[in-house]
C-alpha cells in the first residue's frame, strides 16, 4: 500500500506539469482551435532558459524563474506571430505543420544553443533529493514546490480570466469571435495574448520539473503528446478538465512504471490518449458536442 | 493537377532515374538514390492520404517500421523468400492502417494528427521493450533484396528494383487518383459533410486510404530491411515520421511526382553536410514553417508558376483560402 501512496505521489508531480501543459493546449485551442505541437518543446525551453538566466547570468533564483517565464511568453508571441498567424488563411492542414514546424526548430535550435545533453538544474529549496515522511510515503520536498506553484499559476489564471478586462476579453473572443469582435475587441491579439499565456506556463513547468528531471534533453514530444492526453481525458474546453487530466494522466504513468515496467510509461499514456480521442473525445469533464462524419 | 501532367511526371522521373543509374558509377550516390526511391514510395501513399484525401498523418514511420519487421522476423525465422515476405508485410501494415483508419474516422485535424503520432510512438515504444520483436537490440543479417530467387544484392541491381517498385506504385496511386475514388477523395478533403450528401462513402473510403498508404509503406518497410540488411527500433522514431510529411509538403499536397521530388531532394539533402546535423535539422523547422506561408503547395507549384497559360492576376484564389471563424 506503501508503493500505491508512493507512486500517486510521484505522479502527481510529474502530473503537475502536464496539467500546466494541458491547460495551455486548452488556453491556444480555444482562441485559435490549433493544438501546438511545439508546446513541449516550450517546456524543455523554460527550463533551459531558466538555467542560463541562473548560473551564466548569475540571477536568483526567483528572478531566474520570473525571468525564464517572461521570455518564453514572448517567444510565444514571436511564434504566434511569425509562425501561426500567416498560416491560418491556407488552412487547416498549414496550420499543423507550421507547429510542427515550430517544434522542430525550438528543439534543434536549442540543441544548438544549450547542446543535447540533459543539465543538472538545483532545488528550489533545501538539500538535493531532500524528502519528508508523510506517513511512511516519501515527498520530494521540490514536488511541494511543483504543486504549490501549479496552485498559484490556476489561482493566477482564475483571476485573469475571471476577473481582468483582458482575461474576459480572450475568454469572449474564443467563444464568438464575431461577437466579440463586434464590441471592438481585437481578436488577433487575443490570439497572440493566449499563445503568450500558453508559452508561459510551458515555460513555468519546465523550471518546475528541471530540479527532478534534469533541464533540456529530448523529451519535448512525449511532453507534448502528454500534456495533450491529459487535456483531451479531462476535456479540453475547460480549464479544470485538463488540470485533473494531467493529474490523471500523471498518476496512470507513475503506476504504468510501477507496477508493470518502466519501459511501458510512455506506451500506457498514449494507449490511454487513443481509447480516449476513441471513446470519449470530449473528456470526462468537458462539454458534449455534438458531430457526425 | 490533371492526368497528363502526373503521365509526364512519371516519364521525367523514369529518365532522371535510368539516366542517374547509367552514369554514376559511384556506389554512394548509387545508395542514396535507392534510399530516395524506397522513400517515394512511402511519399506517394501519403500524399495519397494527406495530399488527395486531406487525412494528416503522423504516424507512417510505425507503418514504416511494421513492414520492416515483419519481412525481416520472417525471413530470419523461417524459410520464406523475399517475394513471399514482402506480401506479408503489406498485409500486417495494412492491418494496421485499416485499425487506424477505423479511429481516424472520428478525428479530424490537429486530433488525428496527435493520435497518429501517438500510434507513431506506441509502435516505437512496444518494439523497443518486446524481446522478441528487437528489444533494443535490433536484427542483423537479413538477406539482401531477391526475387523469385535472382538476386539482387548488386548496387545497381537494388537501384533499378527499387525505382521500378516506386513506378509501379506510382501508376497505380495515378490510375486511382483519375478514377472515381480519386474524385471521391478530394471531395474528402474539401468538405466531407458534402462529400457525405453527395453520396460518397466517406467512411468507408477513409478507411481504405488509410489502408492502402499503410500498405505503400509497410512495402518501403520490407524493402528497407532487406536493402540495409539490419534493422534497429530508433531509426522509426517520431522524426521519421516527420520527415515523410515534410517530403510531401515540400513537394507538393495532391501531386504524385511532387512526393517523389521531395523523398529525392530530402533524401539526398541531408548526405551534402552529414558535419551540420543540428543546423540542417534547425533549418527544416524553419523551412517547414516557411513553406506553408509562401508555398502551401509545394515546389510543383513552381513548376505551374512558370507554366500559366492566362495572366495570374485572373486566376481564382487557391480553394483553401478563408478559414473557417465561427466553430
Amino acid at each position: 500500500m506503501a508503493d500505491f501512496f508512493q507512486f500517486v505521489v510521484a505522479g502527481l508531480t510529474q502530473g503537475s506539469i502536464y496539467a500546466l501543459v494541458g491547460v495551455g493546449f486548452h488556453i491556444i485551442y480555444s482562441a485559435t482551435k490549433v493544438i501546438n505541437f511545439a508546446q513541449g518543446d516550450q517546456v524543455v525551453l523554460g527550463g533551459l532558459i531558466a538555467l542560463m538566466l541562473l548560473q551564466t547570468v548569475g540571477l536568483p533564483l526567483a528572478i531566474a524563474i520570473i525571468g525564464a517565464v517572461l521570455i518564453g511568453a514572448v517567444i510565444g508571441l514571436a511564434y504566434e506571430r511569425f509562425a501561426l498567424r500567416p498560416t491560418y488563411k491556407n488552412g487547416e492542414l498549414a496550420t499543423i505543420v507550421a507547429t510542427i514546424g515550430a517544434s522542430i526548430l525550438l528543439f534543434h535550435g536549442s540543441g544548438l544553443i544549450w547542446g543535447r545533453t540533459s543539465k543538472p538544474f538545483p532545488v528550489f529549496s533545501g538539500q538535493p533529493n531532500e524528502v519528508i515522511n508523510l506517513f511512511n510515503v516519501k515527498i520530494l520536498v521540490q514536488s511541494l514546490w511543483v504543486y504549490g506553484l501549479l496552485i498559484i499559476a490556476l489561482l493566477a489564471l482564475y483571476y485573469f480570466f475571471g476577473k481582468t478586462i483582458e482575461g474576459q476579453a480572450i475568454r469572449a473572443a474564443s467563444y464568438n469571435e464575431i461577437a466579440a469582435k463586434l464590441v471592438g475587441i481585437s481578436v488577433e491579439r487575443s490570439r497572440a495574448y493566449s499563445l503568450a499565456l500558453a508559452a508561459g506556463l510551458a515555460a513555468l513547468a519546465g523550471v518546475m520539473m528541471a530540479p527532478i528531471t534534469l533541464a533540456g534533453g529530448a523529451i519535448g514530444v512525449p511532453i507534448a503528446i502528454k500534456g495533450f492526453a491529459g487535456a483531451i481525458v479531462g476535456g479540453i474546453d475547460k480549464t479544470g478538465g485538463a488540470v485533473a487530466g494531467g493529474l490523471i494522466v500523471g498518476v496512470v504513468e507513475a503506476f504504468a512504471a510501477g507496477f508493470l515496467s518502466s519501459g511501458l510509461r510512455d506506451p500506457a499514456v498514449f494507449a490511454l490518449l487513443l481509447l480516449a480521442l476513441l471513446v470519449r473525445p470530449d473528456g470526462i469533464f468537458g462539454t458534449k458536442t455534438i458531430s457526425k462524419v | 493537377m490533371p492526368k497528363k501532367t502526373n503521365l509526364l511526371g512519371l516519364v521525367a522521373i523514369i529518365a532522371a532515374v535510368t539516366a542517374f543509374g547509367l552514369y554514376s558509377q559511384d556506389i554512394y550516390l548509387i545508395q542514396v538514390g535507392t534510399y530516395a526511391g524506397i522513400y517515394s514510395i512511402v511519399a506517394i501513399g501519403l500524399n495519397l492520404l494527406l495530399g488527395t484525401a486531406g487525412q494528416i498523418s503522423l504516424g507512417h514511420s510505425a507503418f514504416f517500421a511494421v513492414g520492416a519487421y515483419t519481412s525481416t522476423i520472417l525471413l530470419l525465422y523461417t524459410p520464406l523468400p523475399f517475394t513471399f515476405t514482402i506480401f506479408a508485410s503489406a498485409i500486417v501494415a495494412g492491418v494496421f492502417g485499416l485499425i487506424i483508419g477505423y479511429i481516424a474516422l472520428r478525428l479530424k485535424g490537429h486530433y488525428l494528427a496527435m493520435a497518429t503520432l501517438a500510434f507513431g510512438l506506441i509502435v516505437y515504444s512496444l518494439l523497443r521493450e518486446i524481446q522478441f520483436l528487437d528489444g533494443g537490440a535490433g536484427h542483423v543479417g537479413i538477406p539482401s533484396l531477391s526475387v523469385f530467387g535472382w538476386d539482387l544484392s548488386d548496387y545497381k541491381a537494388s537501384y533499378y528494383f527499387v525505382w521500378a517498385i516506386a513506378a509501379v506504385v506510382y501508376l497505380l496511386t495515378l490510375s486511382l487518383l483519375h478514377s472515381r475514388v480519386g474524385r471521391a477523395l478530394k471531395a474528402i478533403r474539401e468538405d466531407d459533410i458534402a462529400a457525405n450528401a453527395m453520396g460518397v462513402p466517406v467512411a468507408s473510403y477513409k478507411i481504405r486510404v488509410f489502408t492502402l498508404s499503410a500498405i505503400y509503406a509497410g512495402v518501403a518497410g520490407a524493402i528497407y530491411a532487406s536493402y540495409l540488411g539490419s534493422v534497429i527500433f530508433n531509426s522509426f522514431d517520431a522524426f521519421v515520421s516527420v520527415n515523410f510529411l515534410m517530403m510531401v509538403v515540400l513537394g507538393g499536397l495532391g501531386s504524385i511526382p511532387g512526393a517523389v521530388l521531395g523523398a529525392v531532394i530530402l533524401t539526398f539533402l541531408p548526405e551534402l553536410g552529414r558535419a551540420w546535423e543540428d543546423y540542417r535539422l534547425t533549418s527544416y523547422g524553419l523551412l517547414l514553417i516557411l513553406l506553408v506561408i509562401f508555398l502551401p503547395k509545394g515546389l510543383v507549384d513552381l513548376f505551374a508558376w512558370f507554366n500559366r497559360a492566362e495572366p495570374r492576376s485572373i486566376r481564382p484564389k487557391p480553394d483553401t483560402a478563408g478559414r473557417v471563424v465561427e466553430n
